[in-house]
């Protein structure tokens, strides 16, 4: 670094990516075959990775956005994923194919550069354990299918790696690619708020505005959806329209009515439980990463993407949603200590993964 | 300095991502937004007065969209009606089944409904919104004037063509077409009214069907 001039090393790469270890390359092996096996004998086809919400992106990529008011539409679905499809299906892969290559692919990266982080931040042991749990996670299902979570994870991990490197520009287009992937990119601001403070001493002026700029970069990517629908459709709000077409509004009283409807809720849909379940899990293994040490901002950051969804009246989906909070692998990694633990927690997440994707049959993740 | 640099980042990356959206990203087939805007005129609009042109002479109709109360149950659907002579009840399925009068042979009750009725018709262009369905749009002379001729195939449901408005997309005429059979109506969306109901034998909204 010290041959570089400073600006061209903020913007420079993650350094030596590490080369994914064999340990780590074999968990995304075994997890991937679990599911692929699964999700084939489910139906012999990329049909089962490639439904529910990867038809959505599929649509925006092949046809552009479209508003239906009223009626679900593709505009509650954000942009990055469908325009890295699009990359893919150019490269001559069918559009049913595109979408799980490219989220396994991308599952890949996202576990080294998680395990990366996991040691910078942690011991090399809890960061194996934890990059073990995440590879064979129940959820972690909907790393293979079309949906954009596998690649949202590459750059949540890979945000925080380089502004710890002092790669502030970098951080920072991490920061908004992932915020143009899924909202919850935007919370990884957050742990790069608190890791610009950690530097605060260290950083040059220019270093620092680039800093304010990664912290920043999620908002003002965010922003850059409305305008363009603004643009496309002649309606910036073309995104909370389709969200409350799709039922999902924030409301302050969300998270009473999420409590209030859910005897209800459960009655019309029991697959609810799923996710109701995953939320205290996701809390307590919050709990478990804050006993463990984890920086402050991190934990905001998991509580935001595992409560804030809930503020739309429901739990649906937050199951889901939680796979883009890494502090929950750092909790459950702190919770099972000895080797023998950890043998049995990831054969039973392995086990738990065949049933889950086998899941995909009756319920969206 | 440094604020006059983050600030400046921020807006880089807004502006950024907009030009990556606006690049790669397809704009939304001229097709596509009128059938978007057909099918919003199509919501709002609970009831329509429609005039069948399937026989010799023109028929007038309206069709009610709503919860129907039916055997203390309110189903989703709507109610066709013909006045006097029959008045049909359409399920969101396009299943039809007639409530009272005789049995409608021109036009067909399920082409009428597929035609008629703001419902079916609004499920049929969301449909092929949502599925990526051939849609196609061309100039066209329909209800007196200049209109834009909005065609969806529908596989083996056939063939429907909603005629709108150029300039707002409100529909105007609505033409299905299926197994050798082609039913057109022009289409009058309108405000529920009291006398209009009555006039069709049309129930209140809220009130139970027979």
């Amino acid at each position: 670094m010290s041959s570089r001039s400073e600006p061209a090393a903020a913007f420079g790469g993650l350094g030596a990516i590490p080369r994914a270890p064999r340990w780590l390359v074999g968990w995304w092996l075994t997890g991937r075959v679990a599911v692929l096996a699964a999700a084939c004998a489910i139906k012999p086809s990329v049909w089962t990775l490639d439904r529910w919400d990867g038809r959505w992106y599929r649509m925006v990529a092949q046809y552009g956005y479209l508003l239906v008011p009223g009626r679900p539409s593709d505009p509650a679905f954000f942009p990055l994923y469908p325009i890295l499809l699009r990359g893919v299906h150019a490269l001559g892969i069918g559009w049913g194919a595109a979408g799980p290559l490219l989220s396994n692919v991308a599952f890949l990266l996202a576990l080294s550069l998680f395990y990366e982080l996991s040691r910078t931040l942690f011991s090399e042991t809890l960061a194996r354990r934890a990059t073990t749990y995440l590879a064979v996670f129940p959820l972690s299902y909907v790393f293979s299918m079309a949906y954009p979570e596998a690649f949202v994870l590459v750059l949540v991990a890979a945000a925080p790696i380089a502004a710890l490197r002092g790669r502030w520009w970098l951080a920072a287009i991490c920061a908004a690619a992932a915020a143009l992937a899924r909202p919850e990119g935007l919370f990884v601001a957050l742990p790069l708020a608190g890791i610009a403070w950690q530097q605060r001493e260290r950083l040059s002026p220019a270093m620092r505005g680039a800093a304010g700029a990664s912290l920043l970069a999620g908002p003002a990517a965010l922003i850059s959806f409305p305008l363009y629908l603004g643009g496309v459709l002649h309606d910036p709000l073309a995104w909370t329209r389709a969200q409350a077409a799709w039922g999902r509004q924030f409301r302050i009283t969300g998270l009473l009515a999420a409590f209030a409807q859910l005897p209800e809720e459960l009655g019309r849909h029991p697959w609810l439980v799923r996710d109701v379940l995953f939320f205290f899990v996701y809390l307590l293994l919050i709990y478990a990463a804050w006993r463990n040490g984890t920086p402050r901002t991190w934990l905001l950051a998991a509580a935001a993407v595992v409560v804030l969804p809930v503020f739309t009246g429901s739990f649906e989906s937050d199951a889901r949603f939680g796979l883009l909070a890494p502090p929950l692998f750092w909790g459950l990694a702190a919770l099972t200590r000895s080797t023998r633990t950890e043998r049995a927690v990831s054969a039973v997440l392995l086990v738990l993964l065949v049933a889950a994707t086998a899941s995909l049959a009756y319920v969206f993740p | 300095m440094s604020v006059a640099i983050g600030v400046f980042g921020a807006c880089g990356v807004a502006a950024s991502g907009w030009a990556l959206q606006a690049a790669a990203l397809p704009a939304p087939k001229s097709a596509d937004r009128v059938l978007a805007d057909a099918s919003t005129w199509l919501h709002e609009y609970r009831f329509a007065v429609d005039v069948f042109h399937a026989g010799p002479r023109p028929v007038r109709a309206a069709c009610l969209r709503g919860a129907v109360v039916r055997r203390g149950r309110p189903r989703p659907g709507g109610i066709l009606s013909f006045g006097q002579r029959s008045v049909i009840l359409v399920t969101t399925g396009g299943r039809v089944s007639l409530l009272s009068g005789s049995r409608l042979r021109v036009p067909p009750a399920r082409l009428a409904a597929d035609a008629g009725c703001t419902g079916a018709l609004e499920l049929a262009l969301v449909r092929a919104a949502q599925t990526g369905d051939h849609i196609s749009v061309e100039r066209a002379w329909a209800a007196h004037q200049p209109t834009l001729a909005l065609e969806v195939q529908r596989g083996d449901q056939g063939r429907l063509t909603v005629y709108v408005s150029p300039k707002t997309s409100r529909p105007l005429v609505a033409v299905v077409h299926a197994k050798n059979l082609t039913v057109k109506t022009r289409l009058y969306l309108t405000r529920i009214a009291a006398p209009l109901l009555h006039r069709f034998h049309l129930p209140v909204p809220g009130s139970r069907a027979r």
